[in-house]
């Protein structure tokens, strides 16, 4: 069965508010649907999604990622934007191991343990500074957006007078460099990328190891200097926005089922259940690209070489074919294969930072408040691919 | 700088621009535009920002100016003035 038009629209408003009644749609009518305005399928079901994710020499990542659709018969680049620079997510393996290796070691449980301590601190400040702004706090822009900007400056050894810079260059990086932005855009990125090369020379502003250290490294596996510079802005879109953005999923979540807000004021404990649930929930990765290297079958579809896949996540974790009551958020919930850090070779390298900074934020919010409720709507973010909010006012009781 | 040292230095910037063009057919014209007639992204832009502030000992390319160059020529009037201010 081939899909139907119509049954999954980028531009409808209502999709961005809310998707998952036209996952469900889908998982039902089409679960592999082809959209012929975008040239495109979009497979919704958690086994067919999982199996695309595993299967990296038929599904390829070198289609590369875009915030939105591209067009029916254009490539989807990645936005650096520049041709032969391959970057970490849009590449397959066996070299995608000599990528994922130069920074694996930055990412393990001892050293995302050892960061500990500098991420509560860090959530402690951000959540004091919600409670000073009481009455115009926005959860969004004084939690969510900066506590993974200062967590990955603290990974990169970013001298703190540089804070600012790195904080705009993380927002410049998150909108488009220069693949959609024609000829005026090239320059846009110069400092952020005159820093990064600095660092990689070893022009060090403190004297203990940092990321660089390893990205540098990569340089003995054939990554060439430009590569470790898109590595570097790819680190700031992989690990800032998505966070971001799972903070305020996760508190929206809350919001929609008081009582395990309650049970996790009461249980703090229970704070990293919330934060998979949470994950499988309202992911913020909704969705990635993948490209057919050769003619295949999925589920009931035949595809065509170098046909253009969007596989959603979102919809994968809401599939009621493999979860029980995926509508509710359920803090029992063994939850242990939910797609919101992807699956296979490509499984997000910074699970277990996020998992952390969540965590910390959480744990921080209800240690400093009776209660955070809602100031009026938030601004959901403008995409189909990352799901989130870019603004939620709030007011708090402090404690 | 008198006009034969700025037409000098005009030639060898645009050896420079083509040096580093990403397009490989790439004929830096003084209306040439960077990314559309010689391919230039963001990467590139900074390799050559570097290779003329070592040719010219120039200060740091700032991003103000960089996002405001659009042709060979505007580097090259960048370069000049540059160095005709010191």
């Amino acid at each position: 069965m081939t899909g139907t038009v119509g049954v999954f629209n980028p531009s409808d408003p209502t999709l961005l508010a809310d998707p998952y009644p036209t996952y469900a749609r889908l998982r039902t009518d089409a679960p592999v649907a082809y959209l012929p305005e975008n040239d495109m399928w979009v497979v919704s079901r958690h086994a067919d999604v999982s199996r695309v994710l595993r299967e990296t020499a038929v599904f390829s990542s070198k289609a590369g990622m875009s915030p939105d659709l591209g067009r029916a018969g254009g490539g989807v680049d990645y936005r650096i934007g520049a041709p032969n620079v391959r970057v970490l997510i849009a590449t397959d393996p066996p070299e995608h191991q000599v990528f994922r290796a130069a920074v694996a070691g930055a990412f393990t449980p001892r050293a995302i343990g050892a960061l500990t301590d500098r991420v509560t601190e860090i959530a402690r400040t951000q959540v004091r500074r919600l409670l000073a702004h009481n009455g115009d706090a926005d959860f969004f822009s004084h939690v969510a957006e900066p506590v993974p900007v200062l967590v990955l400056a603290e990974l990169l050894g970013v001298p703190r007078d540089q804070l600012g810079r790195f904080r705009d260059w993380s927002n410049t990086i998150t909108a488009d460099l220069d693949q959609t932005a024609g000829d005026a855009g090239i320059g846009r990125g110069m400092d952020m990328f005159r820093f990064f090369t600095a660092q990689l020379r070893g022009r060090r502003h403190t004297g203990r190891p940092t990321l660089f250290d390893g990205i540098a490294r990569a340089r003995e596996g054939g990554v060439s200097d430009r590569e470790l510079l898109a590595f570097c802005a790819f680190l700031l879109v992989a690990g800032i926005e998505t966070t971001t953005n799972l903070m305020t999923n996760l508190l929206a979540a809350l919001w929609r089922f008081p009582h395990v807000e309650r049970a996790l004021r009461d249980d703090p404990a229970l704070v990293p259940a919330a934060v998979e649930e949470g994950l499988r929930y309202d992911t913020s990765v909704q969705a990635l690209w993948r490209g057919s290297t050769q003619p295949t079958r999925l589920g009931d579809v035949d595809l065509p070489a170098g046909a253009r896949i969007l596989v959603l996540f979102g919809s994968a974790n809401r599939d009621e074919r493999h979860f029980a009551e995926p509508d509710e958020f359920l803090l029992t919930r063994k939850t242990g294969d939910h797609l919101g850090f992807g699956h296979g070779p490509h499984f997000c390298l910074g699970a277990r930072l996020a998992r952390l900074e969540i965590s910390a934020v959480l744990t921080e919010l209800f240690a400093a408040t009776k209660a955070i409720e809602p100031r009026g709507p938030g601004e959901r973010t403008r995409s189909v691919l990352l799901r989130g909010f870019t603004s939620q006012p709030v007011s708090v009781q402090p404690t | 700088m008198d006009t034969t040292a700025q037409a000098e230095v005009r030639a060898r910037v645009q050896e420079i621009v083509a040096s580093l063009a990403p397009a490989a057919d790439a004929t830096p014209t003084p209306d040439a535009a960077l990314v559309a007639d010689l391919g230039y992204h963001s990467l590139a832009l900074l390799e050559l920002a570097f290779a003329l502030e070592d040719e010219y000992g120039l200060p740091p390319l700032s991003e103000e100016v960089a996002q405001s160059i659009r042709t060979v020529a505007d580097i090259e009037d960048y370069v000049v003035s540059t160095l005709a201010a010191r």
